[in-house]
């Protein structure tokens, strides 16, 4: 009954049904044609879904998110990125990469990025003649970032579904993300440098110095954040609080981007954002539910254990299938499905289930910037006015690339699991 | 004549419905960033409340709730299009009837099992742990879901038909 | 390609037609509610000459880790068996709370007597209203204080930690006595609060210290016994209903049964969890009878809260009364 459960839910989807509502359907039907059990179990498990704390976090974000959007802080981090890695060769590529990795040191989510930080270097870039659609794609790709670097929403519901710690999973997104960053910077000089595109631009102290005062407020976001954290002042879902009050005072109080008067519609927006996100994960619970009462989780696991012993082989067959499922599958949908399904597997092989949490995630990221279905990619068309197709064709050099990056925490978990040692989890 | 007025009455009622349901999902927001700033400041300063995790979970039940539905208003929900221009036309209008059907059956199961939910906890007692007040009320949240998720989705049909 | 929920798919030999019911518990499969719950799927497969099946799911799957679900879901047969804490139940039953009240019991013989006498059975009818059979009690280990801070002799040396307490009136209140700091959090963001220091320490049965690795952030257990649990064989009443008057007797006789192998097997584990736990660094101190005494006093100041909590004025009296004690 799994198996009716997921081709319904794929063909309903694919006829443009909305896929909470595509799973909501095969899931009730799924309960009525193959079992005894009284159907309201789907209203009880959607119900109990959100009954949990951390999952608080979701919206805390998205909040902060819409203040730093609303209150022109990406404006300075742009500029302070600017002043930092301007006058390198590729200039903006690098103040793209730049702006998105300091970002995400305060979003939790890709799309954020994309809306905040991405218009403003799109902008920038076109108008220095960096050809839009490399604009485009490098906006993509670097939004990456933003769920890979904590805070990140997804690495939040994946840690919690998994039972793992979150703060665990949230500071080992870290090293990741950083080593994207750096591959991408390279990637995008020898770019640069072979098509010799960009302006030539002076490295000024002054101006960097400047920009650097007027950014602090905005860079100490990720240190309080981090560092409350990690020193145990507040839980990770307590720091998305933070993030708000915090966000909310400086763009408020120092940018002055923001006016009381706009914070009720950005509540307001917050709301209807959180619940058509986390829709799809209302609808997922009862679907594991099933899986759960079907066996699911234990049959799949006892046949990938069969397959082979080596957990470098397991993660190979789960890094193609992660990929595959990120690339036609909504991320948030993939995690509430997935985690219960593949948990007892990954216990069984012997991999460490943080190191998976973190390891999904960043397989999951890659999946929001690649067609059909990526939320990135669609944001990025949104601004650019660019069609599906012509985003798709200029990013798929870089898309290989980051796949290579990312084939590389295959080979060297530790690449992952020796930093978090370092943060002593 | 008499039809437009009706019209406009149809959408005065559709605004006063979401000026209910907005400043709703408003304040739940407001109120999750309150009670969670409380609990921390609580702790910090040795006076915790014990009521806080408890009422952040349930502000927030019904913030999921409510977005669900007005997430219908401008079709926000996520759902795949991208495959839907390799079809032919015919089966473009096919889809929209899918997609109202679908969701109008869906929000229905919710309402009826919604409602069997709330009689539900009612009739068990059900209360909170710390604050002890009646669970219905937030089980309530879902029938109203489902209802606000229906008039919305009949106000995209009628004002926004070009985002479906 | 379903577990059937229950209902008949076939006959025996006895004429009893055999049956297939799920049987959820919170915790994970090495826990001890878990092994006894696996024990008794088989004490009542060998009893019922395997006419009645019983299929163990660990860790609160079937609800959705969400124990008012659990016990919602019980009631209307979507889940059809539940071993759930007793103190749970009190969201629905408030009497429950009587149960965990603090240093109610002066020993675990009479925490016996409660539950198999009158008291307890008052209680585990009171929720057959809520469509469930109570098929009878099993008993939890006493509830220990782990914490990172010091050890712990008298309630003065809880003043200012930072503990995490379910969301619960009775440990917040009880607490609150010793002058600790309560704080409720998700189990799931314990462990990191204790070791980032976010709070001291956390109180449950010795066996989730070793468990969740507590022992790795905090040095100090101290065998404090302040709280008892215990947990409820709950079936749905339909599906009980549907049985034989046999089969029922087996279920009933299998709880009997596992009750007294529970104890000693939960005794067993103690000691050895509490060895295992001194080999991992712990430092453990046992409160003696003076000790425990002032904890005792400070839960009596208490009582008044705990009456308004339980709502049953007569109820409160008569658990009073059983116990030797008075408000
Ligand atoms: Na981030
Ligand atoms: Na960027």
């Amino acid at each position: 009954m799994s198996i009716f459960l997921l081709i319904m839910f794929f063909v309903l989807m694919l006829v443009g049904m909305p896929i909470a509502i595509s799973l909501g359907i095969s899931v009730v039907l799924t309960i009525l044609l193959f079992t005894e059990v009284p159907f309201s179990i789907v209203i009880q498990s959607m119900y109990s879904s959100m009954n949990s704390f951390i999952m608080v976090a979701v919206p805390l974000f998205i909040l902060a998110g819409i203040i730093m959007d609303e209150g022109k802080i990406a404006e300075r981090i742009f500029a302070f990125a600017r002043s930092l890695v301007g006058w390198l060769t590729g200039g903006l590529g690098h103040v793209n990469i730049l702006a998105s990795l300091i970002f995400s040191g305060m979003a939790g989510s890709s799309v954020a990025d994309i809306a905040s930080t991405g218009r403003i270097t799109i902008n920038a870039m076109t108008r220095n003649n960096y050809p839009l659609q490399y604009a485009a794609s490098l906006t993509l790709v670097s939004s990456m970032l933003a769920t890979i670097i904590p805070p990140s929403i997804l690495m939040v519901i994946a840690a919690s579904i998994a039972g793992v710690s979150i703060s665990a999973a949230l500071v080992g997104g870290l090293v990741p993300g950083l080593i994207v960053a750096l591959f991408l910077m390279f990637y995008n000089y020898f770019y640069c440098k072979k098509n010799n595109i960009g302006i030539h631009q002076k490295f000024q102290v002054g101006t960097l110095g400047k920009e650097f005062l007027k950014a602090f407020p905005a860079l100490m976001a990720p240190v309080i954040l981090l560092g409350g954290i990690l020193s145990g002042f507040f839980t990770p879902t307590e720091a998305a609080a933070i993030a708000v009050l915090y966000t909310l005072l400086i763009s408020i109080f120092v940018y002055k981007g923001l006016r009381f008067k706009q914070l009720p519609s950005i509540f307001f927006r917050t709301a209807s954002l959180t619940g058509t996100i986390l829709f799809i994960a209302v609808t997922a619970k009862p679907a594991s539910w099933i899986f759960e009462y079907d066996g699911l989780p234990t049959r799949i696991a006892t046949s990938i254990s069969g397959i082979s012993e080596s957990p470098i082989i397991i993660l190979l067959i789960l890094f193609v299938f992660l990929i595959v499922v990120g690339m036609f599958m909504d991320a948030t949908a993939a995690i509430f499905i997935l985690v219960p399904i593949l948990m007892p597997t990954v216990l069984l092989v012997g991999i460490d289930p943080v190191f998976f949490v973190i390891f999904m995630v960043l397989l999951l990221s890659f999946g929001l910037i690649t067609p059909p279905i990526g939320v990135c990619l669609y944001a990025v068309c949104n601004i650019t006015k660019l069609k599906i197709e012509e985003v798709t064709k200029g990013v798929i050099p870089l898309i290989l690339v980051t796949l290579g990056i990312l084939l590389i925490f295959v080979f060297v978990p530790q690449l992952i699991t020796v930093p978090l040692n370092w943060f002593g989890f | 004549m008499v039809r437009g007025e009706f019209s406009s009455r149809v959408r005065v009622l559709f605004n006063i419905i979401n000026k209910i349901s907005d400043t709703l999902a408003t304040l739940t927001v407001i109120g999750i960033f309150i009670v969670v700033i409380w609990q921390i400041t609580g702790r910090l300063i040795g006076q915790p409340a014990p009521w806080t995790e408890e009422l952040t979970r349930y502000i927030f039940i019904w913030m999921i709730f409510l977005g669900i539905g007005i997430g219908f208003r401008k079709a926000e929900s996520a759902r795949v299009t991208v495959f839907l221009k390799y079809f032919p036309k015919l089966f473009k209008n096919f889809s929209l009837y899918i997609y109202t059907l679908g969701t109008l059956l869906f929000f229905t199961y919710m309402l009826v099992a919604g409602v069997g939910l709330i009689q539900q906890q009612a009739n068990m007692n059900e209360t909170s742990t710390v604050l002890s007040f009646p669970m219905w009320l937030i089980g309530l949240s879902i029938p109203v879901s489902a209802i606000v998720g229906m008039l919305n989705l009949f106000q995209s049909l009628i004002y926004d038909r070009d985002l479906l | 390609d379903a577990e059937s929920g229950g209902d008949g798919t076939g006959d025996s030999d006895n004429g009893d037609s055999k049956v297939t019911f799920n049987l959820s518990t919170p915790d994970p499969d090495s826990s001890s509610i878990t092994v006894a719950a696996k024990e008794f799927a088989e004490v009542v497969s060998e009893k019922s000459g395997g006419t009645i099946q019983i299929n163990v799911h660990a860790n609160g799957t079937l609800y959705g880790a969400d124990p008012s679900a659990g016990i919602r879901q019980l009631g209307e047969g979507s889940i059809d068996m539940l071993v759930l804490s007793t103190s749970l139940y009190a969201n629905f039953k408030p009497e429950f709370s009587a149960i965990s009240i603090p240093y109610l019991f002066d020993d675990s013989d009479q925490f016996f007597s409660f539950l198999n006498g009158e008291p307890g059975d008052k209680l585990i009818e009171s929720i057959s209203d809520l469509g469930i059979k109570g098929l009878g009690y099993w008993t939890r280990d006493f509830r220990q204080i782990t914490n990172s801070r010091n050890p712990i002799y008298e309630p003065e040396d809880l003043r200012g930690l930072r503990l995490r307490v379910p969301n619960n009136p009775l440990w917040v209140e009880f607490f609150k006595g010793t002058g600790a700091v309560t704080t409720p959090m998700d189990f799931g963001e314990v462990y990191n609060a204790m070791q980032l220091g976010t709070i001291d320490g956390q109180e449950n049965p010795v066996d989730v210290a070793l468990a969740t690795k507590f022992y790795e952030v905090n040095d100090y257990l101290t065998i404090s016994n302040h709280m008892a649990d215990g947990w409820i064989v709950g079936i749905n009443d339909d599906k009980f209903n549907s049985l034989s008057s046999e089969q029922q007797q087996i279920l009933l006789d299998a709880t009997k049964e596992l009750q007294s192998w529970k104890w000693d097997y939960d005794q067993g584990q103690f000691q050895t969890t509490v060895d295992t736990l001194v080999s991992e660094g712990m430092e453990v101190n046992e409160l003696t009878p003076e000790q425990q005494q002032l904890f005792v006093e400070v839960s009596m100041e208490a009582y008044p809260k705990f009456k308004e909590l339980i709502k049953n004025d007569e109820f409160f009296a008569e658990v009073l009364e059983f116990v030797g004690k008075s408000e």
